[in-house]
Formats: structure tokens, C-alpha cells, sequence
């Protein structure tokens, strides 16, 4: 057998085929890869500072990305009014000439009236308090929900599975200690709870975040694979295993988890979406990430500080509609997913 | 079951309180003592307030207080906190009853309906409900501010608060209608989101239980479809739905939060918040103490509602 034919015939293969036959799915899986594009490449879509330039003798190859010290006091517009092409002096611009933190005091027009100002010709999607560029905040804010969002579900997926395989093979006792463990993280309401140790404890940065979100969220996968362990472990193929002399962990490991993998990728791919939520629901109560990066959820809190006056409905509606997109896709993703795993759902 | 989970729920509240970076006498001693004060005056504080114990120790007198429903002082305005609580419980109480009834109330027809029915309309339906589980709250309700308050677009709830000026003043009709129209977007917040999933529950459950033979047989005596729809179909499919009332009251809790500090209503979720931002801690470890004894109770509930609901159930605890 061929490498492609073995693909043809793998399990992953299988799942992409059910998957492609769903519009809907596709449509998510389409607006996600969008997002991942717009994370990985922020500074090349939006920077203050160009992808590539030549001025003063100098070519600087992606000062977006290394900010050289030749450079430090420029930003796109001011390069652009100095830029001599007569020397044969060039510019590659960001597709958007602002960078996230680029103050009204840093551009190059000073309007009458106060930041946030409405959407424009100049800023596509309006600015914020400071004049910052809301198109660019959302770009560079995608970076931060993605990373939180996987990050939080790799670290409770990984508790989850850990906890629920060794309560669903051993029993018993420990069984019964992961049962109330998890019994008792369900009855603490979760954004409660995260916002008590995130206030409490004075830290705002992306790695408690992530962290503490892993840490309360890892029930729902727990109960998951120990149900799917409780099942599988009865099964003759186990038995099988165990005569040939297998280990537990082996046991685990080789034959009980991958066999639980599907339900549990299922409920990773929502919980990503429940991760972005809770991280955007934080930043918005001003206990996210810090200042001044950017996040979606600090611009909706911004919006709700000017709701009457100006009435800032751009600062509303852009951001929130990113996180809804966002929170959509990966919903929609995961339906899919679970319909491709368990053609049985299918009507 | 209960009495191990009440453990782990004050153990870890505990916990949380014992959180705050260095020593709690830090914080404690921001106000009432100078930045000066002598060994012996920090080692008093600390002996007055039982600091110098063992952890374990100091965990069981705060148990014995929380049995007695004391939970000691709120640093921000030295009331009690039992009081405080008690202030702010029947607000958010009246919140979350409202928004569950409500999203119950939409969610229960609409879910029976899209799993009866198919066409234009039931994909439509799906689609929006959708929609709504993957908006964020404290999103729609900016929104839902800048079009009906902020004196924008139309100029039709109230901004902030739960009553408006002179409430104490008003007769009782006036005071209901005035409560009304101050809860109309707050609890719309807080329920659209539960409206979704429970629609998407009843939907899944009457489907399963529509293709079973009990259904097919009253269909085969010529009953009418309403008939088998509300009399067979319904009353099995509508078990799971209703135990997740007690399951849905963490995220109505959670959710709290957010519609409390938007719409300025000074509820517990608002309450919780204050405290974490002033870092209250006798406060946090009160709310959150409450919070999940409640959730705790209200899970519970969903069990004998289960029973209630499914003779089954019943007849196995009988037995």
C-alpha cells in the first residue's frame, strides 16, 4: 500500500471526507484559517511601521517586525511625506498604516475633536479613546483570543484525560476522589471563580489566565473520557491486550485514549470557543491582558464607557462582531466534527 | 454526596482567600496601622486574629464561623457581609428567576416546535438560536444599550439601575411597572443565552424520543398529531430539560456579573465584582461561599425535580 492510499484509508482522511460535505462547516473552517492568517501575520497587516523600505541608502527589510534603531521615529506616514523615489528611495505599506498602540499624538492628522472618532476614509473602523486604530487593535487582538483560547484547552484537555482515564480504569477509590473533585469545580461558577483568583492574586497577564482557565474548565472532558474508559475498558480488544501482557499505561495509552480521542477533540473544539468567551468576558472587566495590548474584549469596555456620549457604536459593533465570528466558526467547526465522527447523529 | 462537596467548596474558598501574594496582614494593615509599626504591635495584630496558627487550624475556625453563617466584616465599609448579601441577593435572585422562566418559556415551545416541524422556518429558527449561544453578553448588551438608552437611535429603557427617582414614593402599580421596565434588558441579557441551549435540548430529546415505537404506535391508533406531540412525546422528552435547570445556575451566576456591572443593578454579581476590585477578601470568600452552597442546592433541586418529573426515578428511590 501506497502513503496516499494508507491516507486515503486513515481515520483522519475519513473525518475530512464527512467534513468537506458539509457547506456550513467548511464556510467555519474557511473564517478560521482567516483568523489564524490575520494572528500570524498582524504586523504585516497592520504596523505603523512599513514591510519593507528604502530610504536614506538604507534598504530595511521588515522593520514592522525587528524595529531597527534608524527607524525607531518613523512610522509609515511620516516615511511617506520624506520618501525621495527621484533617489530611487521605495515602500512596501501594511495594508492598514497603523500600528496597535499609535496614538492621535503619533499621526499625521490632528482633527478638532476629541478621540474616539467614527469611522473614516483614514481609519476604516473608527479609533478608540486614544485614537488608536480600531482595525488594527482587532488584527493584532486576534492573537491574543487564539493564543488564550488554545493554549487554556491544551492545559484542561491534558488534565482532563489525565484525571478521567485513571478515575475510569483504576475505580474505586480513585475513582471516587476524582469524582468529587470534579463534582465540587462544577458547582463554582466558572468566571466567578477565575475573576476571584485573577483579582485576587493581582496578576494580569496572559499566562494566569490561560492557566487558571485550564485549570477550573477540565471537568466536562474529565467526565467524557472516564465515561469513555468505563465503557472501552470492558471490551474484548483489552482483554486482548491484557492477556499479551500489556501494561496499564500501555493499556491506556495504546488502546483506551486513542479510542476516546474523538469526543474529547469534539469538546476541545467547543471549549476553544468557551476559552475566547471567558478571555474577552475578563478583558472586558478589566481583568485581561494588560494594557496596552490589544484585545477585543477592551475595546467593548471602552464602548460601554462612551455608550451615550459619543455613542461609540463602532467600538461596539466591529470588536463584537470579531468575537462572535470568531466564537461562531469554532462552534460551527465542532458540530461538524462531532457529525463526522458519529455519522450515526445523521438523519 | 453533599457533605464532601461542601468540604472541597470551603476548602477551596479558602484557598482562594489565601491567595493574595505574601501575607494577609499586608492587606490587612493597609489602613489601621502606620507603615511603621513596631514588631510587637504586627505580632498582637496577628495573634488578635489568629494568623499565628497553624493553616489548618485557622481553616476550621473559619468553618465554625461560615456553619453560623458569619463571614465577618467587608473591609471596604466594615458592615457585615452577611448583611451586605442579604442586600443584595433578592436583586439578583429576581434577575436570574425572571431570565430562567423567560428563556424556559421561549426556549421549551420552540424546541418542540423545530424538532416537529421542518422547513424554511425551523432552519431559520436553528440558525438564529445559534447565533445567539455564540454572542457574548456583555457584547449584546452594549448594543443593546446603544440603540434603546443611550438617547441614540430610540430612547426606551432606562440606562442604569433596577428603579428610577422617587421609587420609594410611587404606588404599587406604578412601582411593578417601573421594576418592569428596568428589567426588560438586563434580563434579556442574561437569559438569551440559556434560551439557546435549552431549545437545543428539548429539540434533541423530542427528536429521539419522536422515533421511538410507543410514538409510532399511538400514531398507528389515529391519534391526532397534537395528541402524540404533547401527550406522548413531550412529557419523556421534556426529563433532561429540566434537570438542567439546576445546571444552568453557575453560568446564570457568572453572567450576573457582567449584566449587574452594565446595567449598574447592585446585585451579587455586582457586589462579587466590587469586592474582588477593592480586594475584600472576607467578602469574596463570602459571596463565593454562598454562590456555590446555592449552586449546590440548586443541583439538588434538579435531582428531585428529576423524580417528579420521571416516575422511573421514583420507584428506584422507593425501592
Amino acid at each position: 500500500m501506497s502513503a496516499a492510499q494508507k491516507l486515503r484509508g486513515g481515520p483522519l482522511f475519513r473525518v475530512w471526507r464527512q467534513l468537506r460535505r458539509r457547506r456550513l462547516s467548511l464556510v467555519a473552517l474557511g473564517v478560521l484559517a482567516v483568523m489564524f492568517l490575520m494572528a500570524l501575520m498582524a504586523e504585516q497587516l497592520a504596523s505603523d511601521k512599513p514591510v519593507a523600505v528604502r530610504v536614506d541608502g538604507a534598504t530595511h527589510w521588515f522593520p514592522n517586525l525587528t524595529d531597527p534603531a534608524a527607524l525607531r521615529n518613523e512610522n509609515v506616514h511620516r516615511l511617506r511625506s520624506r520618501l525621495r523615489p527621484e533617489l530611487g528611495e521605495w515602500m512596501i505599506e501594511p495594508l492598514i498604516p497603523y500600528g496597535p498602540f499609535q496614538t492621535y499624538a503619533e499621526q499625521p492628522t490632528q482633527p478638532t475633536s476629541a478621540p474616539p472618532w467614527a469611522p473614516d476614509g483614514e481609519h476604516f473602523l473608527g479609533t478608540d479613546e486614544l485614537g488608536r486604530d480600531v482595525l488594527a487593535r482587532i488584527v493584532h487582538g486576534t492573537r491574543v483570543s487564539l493564543t488564550v483560547g488554545f493554549v487554556a484547552v491544551s492545559i484542561y484537555v491534558a488534565i482532563g484525560v489525565l484525571l478521567g482515564a485513571l478515575a475510569g480504569y483504576y475505580g474505586g477509590a480513585v475513582d471516587a476522589l476524582v469524582s468529587r473533585v470534579t463534582e465540587v469545580m462544577m458547582t463554582f461558577p466558572t468566571l466567578f471563580f477565575i475573576l476571584a483568583v485573577l483579582g485576587l492574586m493581582r496578576v494580569q497577564s496572559m499566562v494566569p489566565i490561560m492557566v487558571v482557565i485550564g485549570l477550573t474548565r477540565w471537568t466536562d472532558v474529565c467526565r467524557l473520557v472516564r465515561a469513555e474508559v468505563l465503557r472501552l475498558k470492558r471490551l474484548e480488544f483489552v482483554e486482548a491486550a491484557r492477556a499479551l501482557g500489556a501494561s496499564d499505561a500501555r493499556i491506556i495509552l495504546r488502546h483506551l485514549l486513542p479510542n476516546a480521542m474523538g469526543p474529547v477533540m469534539v469538546a476541545a473544539t467547543f471549549g476553544v470557543a468557551g476559552a475566547i468567551l471567558i478571555e474577552s468576558a475578563l478583558s472586558f472587566l478589566g481583568f485581561g491582558v494588560p494594557p496596552p495590548t490589544a484585545s477585543w474584549g477592551e475595546l467593548l469596555t471602552q464602548a460601554h464607557r462612551y455608550v451615550v456620549h459619543p455613542g461609540a457604536w463602532w467600538l461596539t459593533l466591529f470588536p463584537g462582531l470579531a468575537i462572535f465570528l470568531t466564537v461562531t466558526a469554532f462552534n460551527l467547526a465542532g458540530e461538524g466534527l462531532r457529525d463526522a465522527l458519529d455519522p450515526r447523529l445523521k438523519e | 454526596m453533599m457533605i464532601p462537596t461542601f468540604f472541597g467548596i470551603t476548602l477551596l474558598t479558602f484557598a482562594i482567600g489565601h491567595l493574595a501574594p505574601g501575607d494577609p496582614l499586608l492587606i490587612e494593615t493597609d489602613s489601621p496601622l502606620p507603615g511603621s509599626a513596631s514588631q510587637e504591635t504586627i505580632d498582637r495584630f496577628r495573634q488578635a486574629h489568629g494568623l499565628d496558627l497553624p493553616l489548618y487550624v485557622q481553616y476550621g475556625r473559619w468553618l465554625s464561623k461560615v456553619v453560623r453563617l458569619d463571614f465577618g466584616h467587608s473591609t471596604q465599609d466594615h458592615r457585615p457581609v452577611t448583611e451586605k448579601i442579604a442586600e443584595s441577593l433578592p436583586k439578583t435572585l429576581l434577575l436570574s428567576t425572571l431570565a430562567l422562566f423567560f428563556a424556559y418559556l421561549v426556549a421549551v415551545p420552540i424546541g418542540v416546535y423545530s424538532a416537529v416541524r421542518k422547513g424554511w422556518l425551523e432552519r431559520a429558527v436553528t440558525v438564529a438560536l445559534f447565533a445567539l449561544y455564540s454572542m457574548p453578553s456583555f457584547w449584546v448588551a452594549v448594543m443593546l444599550l446603544l440603540a434603546f438608552s443611550s438617547g441614540r437611535a430610540l430612547d426606551w429603557f432606562p440606562l442604569q439601575g433596577l428603579t428610577s427617582e422617587g421609587f420609594a414614593a410611587m404606588g404599587l402599580a406604578a412601582k411593578l411597572s417601573d421594576l418592569a421596565w428596568h428589567l426588560v434588558l438586563p434580563v434579556f441579557c442574561l437569559s438569551y443565552a440559556s434560551l439557546a441551549s435549552v431549545s437545543r435540548y428539548m429539540r434533541t430529546g423530542m427528536l429521539e424520543v419522536i422515533r421511538q415505537d410507543y410514538i409510532r404506535t399511538a400514531r398507528a391508533k389515529g391519534l391526532s398529531e397534537r395528541t402524540v406531540v404533547f401527550r406522548h412525546a413531550f412529557r419523556n422528552s421534556i426529563i433532561p430539560v429540566v434537570t438542567l435547570l439546576g445546571l444552568m445556575l453557575p453560568h446564570l451566576v457568572g453572567g450576573s456579573v457582567i449584566v449587574e456591572r452594565i446595567f449598574g443593578i447592585q446585585g451579587m454579581g455586582l457586589l462579587a465584582f466590587d469586592a474582588i476590585f477593592h480586594r475584600d477578601y472576607p467578602m469574596v470568600m463570602g459571596v463565593t461561599t454562598l454562590v456555590a452552597l446555592f449552586t449546590m442546592a440548586s443541583v439538588l433541586l434538579s435531582d428531585v425535580l428529576y423524580a417528579v418529573v420521571d416516575p422511573r426515578i421514583r420507584v428506584e428511590v422507593a425501592s
